[in-house]
């Protein structure tokens, strides 16, 4: 491995970047429905086992162990309620059980927490929920406006944004792991094998779910990010489906175009969001 | 990290000095106690990090060493690296993980001692919910009254471990595995 470069990141986005490859390969042999659903919480557990360097056993101790088995119970979850095929108010109360679930097992471990804290905490699951929501209504329409491709481009745009958060909020590791996940998510988006379909609840629920108790870790645990930054982060979600409809309604019917422009809609909090970090906090690097 | 090994330090104070016959309990003086840890930053250079709040105390009979007891505890939030953003990236969830695990424990269970002026202490480093053993090189450097007139012992002691025995394998290999621990003590009763 001597020829990659000296930067624990590198291997991170490698696995994510090969992962997201081989499932964008293994929708040619196996039901591509199945596949495309699979892909974005295998991307995000395997970047976790890049990061972190282990599948933590069982029952986890300490909050980084807990991401794992967030991330792998919401995806076995969105398996279940793919498979009884349930309809959109089940798939919202999910998303609000995988969003407090995530928050408050992560938490569980404080001894005494703050008023600051709970409140924090609060708002982390009711937008957690919200976001998961958002995006597996998304992910359930049909292209261009929605599917496939749109929910993992939001999704690969949220860990993004929350990448600087993390490395100004005090865990370089976790920036790693949303860089790598991003990359990830992103080939997967861009894959003509996974990304036109509309994707089941297992791949919002697992990679969302994932990406949440990354976020609950940074937040509650380590403690440094930076929540207008976070607010900003939110937003995400909501600014790229209305980039899409900024499209003249000629080019509305180009699945690449409305990908492109949900994409750019989705990342546009960034330059504010390192603005923002860079005012508030002292430079990490 | 082992750096409750000042304590076991101070433990084998007891055994390597020919002194009172009786047991005696000895405190770790913060003010003249050191704890560092050294650790391998992408093969350029070692970062040193220090803990500044630690507490601990062994109870000591020259004429039954094997007996000794210690305990050091230290306060894993009050880390330094001279670099706050990477002291907040250490006692992150990522690394010390401080606000789940805010204590880490070294408990001497067994001392050895090689000769006059060195020994061994091994004992069960708690950290980050994981207990392992870790062994400690200890010299004795000088047992009399310190300048507050209190009966005062001084010890050096280095020693190891892999960070990835407590699971923290966080950046491995980047950030070294192998972690060299340096700690220079003075205990007073």
């Amino acid at each position: 491995m001597e020829w990659l470069p000296d930067n624990p990141f590198v291997p991170i986005v490698l696995a994510c970047v090969l992962t997201a490859v081989a499932f964008s390969l293994l929708a040619f042999l196996i039901k591509p429905d199945f596949v495309a659903s699979a892909a974005p919480p295998a991307i995000f557990l395997i970047g976790y086992y890049a990061t972190y360097q282990k599948a933590p056993p069982f029952p986890p101790i300490g909050s980084t162990n807990k991401i794992f088995y967030i991330a792998l119970f919401a995806t076995l979850g969105g398996f279940v309620l793919d498979r009884i095929a349930v309809g959109p108010v089940a798939v919202a109360a999910a998303s609000l059980v995988v969003s407090l679930l995530a928050a408050a097992w992560i938490a569980f471990a404080l001894d005494s927490p703050d008023a600051e804290l709970i409140v924090t905490g609060a708002g982390l699951i009711l937008v957690g929920a919200l976001v998961l929501w958002r995006v597996g209504m998304i992910a359930a329409t049909t292209e261009p406006e929605g599917g496939g491709a749109v929910a993992l481009a939001l999704l690969a745009a949220l860990a993004a944004l929350f990448a600087p958060v993390a490395l100004f909020g005090g865990s370089s590791t976790s920036m790693g792991l949303c860089l790598g996940f991003a990359v990830g998510l992103a080939i997967s988006s861009l894959s003509l094998r996974l990304a036109p379909r509309s994707l089941g609840t297992m791949a919002v629920l697992g990679a969302g779910g994932g990406l949440l108790a990354v976020i609950d870790t940074v937040v509650l645990i380590t403690g440094g990010a930076d929540l207008i930054a976070l607010a900003l982060v939110a937003l995400s979600p909501l600014l790229g489906p209305f980039g899409g409809r900024l499209l003249p309604r000629t080019m509305r019917g180009s699945s690449a175009l409305v990908w492109v422009a949900t994409g750019i809609a989705a990342l546009s909090p960034l330059p504010v969001i390192v603005t923002l970090l860079f005012l508030r906090h002292e430079s990490p690097v | 990290m082992r750096i409750p090994s000042l304590t076991v330090v101070v433990a084998l104070a007891g055994l390597v000095v020919a002194s009172p016959s009786s047991a005696a309990d000895y405190k770790i003086d913060p003010n003249h106690t050191h704890i560092l840890f050294l650790v391998d930053h992408l093969g350029f250079s070692k970062i040193i990090g220090l803990f500044t709040n630690f507490s601990g105390g062994i109870s000591f009979d020259p004429a039954k060493p094997e007996a000794s007891k210690l305990n050091v505890a230290i306060k894993t939030a009050s880390l330094q690296t001279q670099f706050p953003p990477r002291d907040s990236d250490l006692k992150g969830a990522d690394y010390f993980n401080v606000k789940e695990f805010p204590q880490m424990t070294f408990v001497g269970s067994t001392f050895t001692k090689k000769d006059d002026t060195s020994g061994e202490i091994v004992g069960n480093l708690t950290l980050l919910g994981v207990t392992k053993p870790v062994t400690l090189e200890v010299t004795f450097n000088k047992m009399g009254k310190g300048g507050d007139g209190a009966d005062t012992v001084g010890f050096s002691a280095r020693g190891s471990l892999k960070r990835s025995d407590f699971g923290m394998k966080t950046a491995v290999p980047y950030i070294g595995d192998n972690v060299d621990l340096m700690i220079e003590t003075e205990a007073k009763r």
